[in-house]
């Protein structure tokens, strides 16, 4: 046999394989992370989107199908979940600072999380989107782990939803800065847990960037909406629909 | 591993409660709820603050926290499957997000302020 018979005996392997995919995921990560290490960390660069975007790429040269994909990149996806668990562990370590914000975290916390579910899915709803379309967007400040579950389990489409997560995610961490100076807001406490409940882990890492307590007060907003998303997304879900 | 352990322990039984009960809620949501009072209640038992519980469970809890992102590529491909119904919606997905996430940060900022200054100019007048 030839060599180029050879090499595409091995590809017709490889490309089937688990292994192969698994590699890809993360090797495409791992370069989307340089890149946004090299941009200073702007929130436009995010890693998730470009990884999403060079995978993308790669299966369509390729010619491979997302199931075959998929059978590889599983491993990873089946960490979101106790990863999503895992949240309870920062919640836990900053129990004091919520028992000293109580009042204030609780009520933020309920009139955020309702209007991001209500907003997102209203425009949909008024710009006449079908219900899959206003179910995927219900979720999308909630952090991907719970938002694509809530998703699944309400008739809307996960795929569409992981993609809305992201796209809240990148968003609020680009206009958050501008958007609390502009409204001559100095308490980091507060633009820190407002960058948490609307744009979860996206938000957080860019609330980290510009101050402590802001970083501290976002993961516990993301921690806290991913709960009480889950608990209410299918009852206001009812009232709209 | 024992961290790992309790980790999956908590969705696990996160999954079966759901599933039991017919809940619309997440597993892992409930596996969040499930690991807090894991720690509270093991703190409490061994009558330390940040006790053996919390460190038993932090190593791998930080891991896969500070690797989130990663986890989040495999779901995001998937989009690839449906990009029509992104391509048939794109404006309306666009105005949507665009309006939910800028006012939901002003709500969200606004409340908090809000009840921090009415409880704040309280606790002064108390104090005196």
């Amino acid at each position: 046999m030839d060599t180029s018979g050879r090499v595409f005996e091995l590809w017709v392997y490889l490309s089937t394989s688990p292994l192969l995919w698994l590699t890809v995921t993360i090797g495409a990560y791992i370069a989307a992370q340089r890149l946004a290490a090299w941009s200073g960390f702007n929130p436009i660069v995010n890693p998730v989107l470009i990884a999403v975007g060079l995978v993308v790429a790669i299966l369509a040269a390729t010619g491979t199908s997302y199931s075959t994909y998929f059978d590889g990149a599983q491993f990873v996806h089946f960490a979101l979940g106790p990863a999503t668990v895992a949240l309870a562990v920062p919640l836990y370590r900053n129990r004091t600072l919520i028992r000293q914000n109580f009042v204030p975290v609780i009520v933020a916390l309920f009139a955020g999380s309702l209007t991001a579910i209500v907003c997102a899915t209203g425009v949909a709803i008024l710009l006449g989107a079908p219900d899959s379309v206003a179910i995927s967007l219900a979720p999308k400040s909630a952090t991907a782990g719970i938002a694509v579950g809530i998703s699944q389990q309400l008739g809307g489409d996960p795929a569409l939803t992981a993609l809305l997560v992201i796209f809240t995610g990148v968003l609020g961490a680009i206009i958050v800065t501008p958007l609390m100076n502009l409204l001559r807001i100095k308490n980091y406490a507060a633009r820190g847990f407002a960058a948490g409940l609307t744009s979860h882990g996206i938000g957080t890492a860019r609330a980290f960037q510009v101050n402590e307590i802001a970083g501290t007060f976002s993961g516990l907003a993301m921690a806290l909406n991913g709960i009480l998303t889950s608990a209410i997304a299918a009852i206001v879900l009812g009232l709209l629909l | 591993m024992e961290g790992l352990f309790v980790i999956l322990v908590c969705q696990l039984i996160g999954e079966i409660v759901v599933r039991t009960l017919d809940l619309s809620m997440p597993a892992p949501a409930l596996g969040i709820v499930l690991l807090l009072a894991y720690l509270w209640l093991a703190d409490k038992r061994t009558g330390s603050e940040d006790g053996a519980a919390h460190t038993r469970v932090s190593g791998v809890a930080d891991t896969l926290l500070k690797n989130l992102g990663v986890l989040f590529v495999p779901l995001g491909v998937g989009v690839m499957q449906n990009y029509r119904l992104i391509y048939d919606y794109a404006g309306t997905i666009v105005i949507a997000v665009v309006v939910s996430t800028v006012v939901t940060l002003m709500v969200t900022v606004g409340a908090f302020l809000l009840v921090s200054r009415v409880f704040g100019a309280k606790g002064a007048g108390d104090g005196h």
